[in-house]
């Protein structure tokens, strides 16, 4: 059945007594009788009351489903990661171009500045991440979509580079620096998905994963998360 | 009373929120239409629309997108030229999207009273689809003969692949008698005839220049008589002239 049709009849049925109270009100206001007035008022706070809650809380679990929670996993991790760790919950989204066989990920680069040292990792947040059937055997959805988590922790790497770089300790640098590399994460991200059209194309699917193997390799010295500045620095 | 009216309101809300502006859709967001899409396309192209409706036409502003993303040879140029994907795979969704192409040639094929094309240009833009898709299924086909065989030099493989290509020859052949119609289409459909040819009847050849072109040298001599339009009889003169180059010089 047609999503929006089940979304406004359970609407329409909530609503019902409501609009009850309101066809009452209009009648009785020619009389000048305001208690049904009053007694829709009184319906209507209510069920607001009980409505913005159940909305809040289908909001929360969409975006990170609590009720299976699992906390992100750093990089570390990353052999381990199958499609029993997408653990989030989705309400709204029932196919990705009329393939109804789909998943996605969340990640983050996350950091933390301290006075002489910067904490720098990607994460992968399984509570937030999707696919449409926990036992599903697609080796093909799961390296796409873990390739993913690679591309964060290529970009994460790529940051640490630069920082390690630095001469000295300098916080809106530092701050600049994770900015950026976050913002050519979001962009690689995006072409990744472009280009292979989200795996369906093998052949540029192949091509990244060279690719950023090769990169994270070449980046291999930056695994660590924590970047210690000495006095030299 | 009062509950019919209400039950009434209700249904009233429930039609207008599911009223849907658009009466066709294609999934144009979408950068490659699979072979799904093509089901679901084709089906509705086909018959989805009135008997007077008007299909989408490069001419419209506003549907010409939907043609061309039917007719856009991407669509199976990603699948069949990925050389990740393995041979098998890659023949069977040829397979699928030549079987949805002989779908796609109903949908532009109506006539006027005077005999005359309405969508001539969508129509040959279908053909050009199929004669593109037809060099790489019948390759791929030959492909595979030639990799499960167990002798590939065996007189029984070479037989089937030349049989295959033969078949592909006479698969062009039918483009060729677009030109017996060719007072059913416009100045700009003869273009695109003409273009046709110049294009995957060349390249057909350029790909397997030992064929027997016997047939297609015949056909193209009678439509180059028969034939009123100066860029399709440039065409068939350059296809035959293409067809001698590759005939093998005989000595006496």
């Amino acid at each position: 059945m047609n999503e929006n049709l089940i979304g406004t009849i359970i609407l329409l049925l909530y609503f019902s007594p409501l609009f009850y109270q309101l066809s009452l009100v209009i009648k009785e206001r020619k009389k000048g009788n305001k208690i049904p007035l009053k007694k829709f008022l009184k319906f209507m706070k209510y069920s607001f009351i009980v409505l913005i809650p159940i909305i809040i809380g289908f909001a929360v679990l969409s975006h990170t489903n609590y009720l299976d929670y699992e906390k992100p996993l750093t990089f570390d991790k990353y052999d381990q990661i199958t499609f029993k760790n997408f653990r989030g919950l989705e309400f709204f989204k029932k196919s990705l171009y009329g393939n109804e066989s789909f998943a996605y990920v969340v990640t983050s680069i996350d950091s933390e500045i301290e006075d002489n040292s910067v904490t720098l990792q990607s994460l992968f947040h399984p509570s937030r991440s999707f696919v449409y059937k926990k036992n599903t055997d697609s080796k093909e959805l799961l390296t796409h979509e873990k390739y993913h988590i690679k591309i964060t922790e290529l970009f994460a790497r790529k940051a640490k580079e630069r920082i390690s770089n630095l001469n000295r300790f300098e916080k809106s640098e530092i701050e600049g620096i994770i900015s950026d590399a976050k913002n050519k994460e979001n962009e690689f991200q995006k072409d990744y998905d472009y280009n292979t059209f989200h795996s369906y194309v093998l052949s540029e699917q192949k091509r990244y994963e060279k690719e950023v193997d090769s990169l994270l390799n070449l980046l291999s010295q930056y695994k660590q998360p924590k970047i210690q500045f000495n006095e030299k620095n | 009373m009062k509950k019919t009216r209400f039950l009434l309101f209700a249904l009233l809300c429930v039609i207008l929120t599911n009223c849907k502006t658009e009466k066709h859709e294609f999934p144009l967001d979408k950068r490659y239409w699979d072979i799904n899409d093509y089901e679901k396309v084709v089906l509705e192209l086909n018959y989805g629309y009135e008997d007077d409706e008007k299909l989408p036409t490069f001419d419209n502003p506003e549907t010409r997108i939907i043609v061309e993303k039917l007719t856009d040879q991407q669509n199976f140029n990603i699948v069949l030229n990925d050389n990740e994907l393995g041979l098998n795979h890659r023949n069977q969704v040829a397979e699928k999207f030549f079987n949805e192409w002989n779908d796609m040639n109903k949908i532009y094929d109506a006539t006027d009273r005077k005999d005359q094309y309405l969508y001539d240009k969508e129509l040959l833009a279908v053909w050009h689809f199929g004669l593109g898709l037809q060099l790489k299924y019948f390759k791929l086909g030959n492909d595979q003969i030639i990799e499960n065989a167990d002798d590939p030099n065996s007189a029984r493989v070479l037989n089937n692949v030349n049989s295959n290509i033969s078949t592909l020859i006479k698969n062009y052949l039918i483009y060729l008698d677009e030109i017996n119609k060719e007072k059913a289409f416009t100045e700009e459909g003869k273009t695109k005839i003409a273009e046709g040819i110049n294009k995957y009847f060349h390249e057909l050849i350029n790909l397997y220049p030992e064929a027997n072109y016997s047939g297609m040298k015949n056909k193209a001599e009678l439509m180059l008589k028969k034939s009123e339009s100066d860029e399709i009889k440039s065409s068939l003169t350059k296809l035959i002239e293409l067809i001698n180059s590759k005939e093998p010089i005989t000595t006496p």
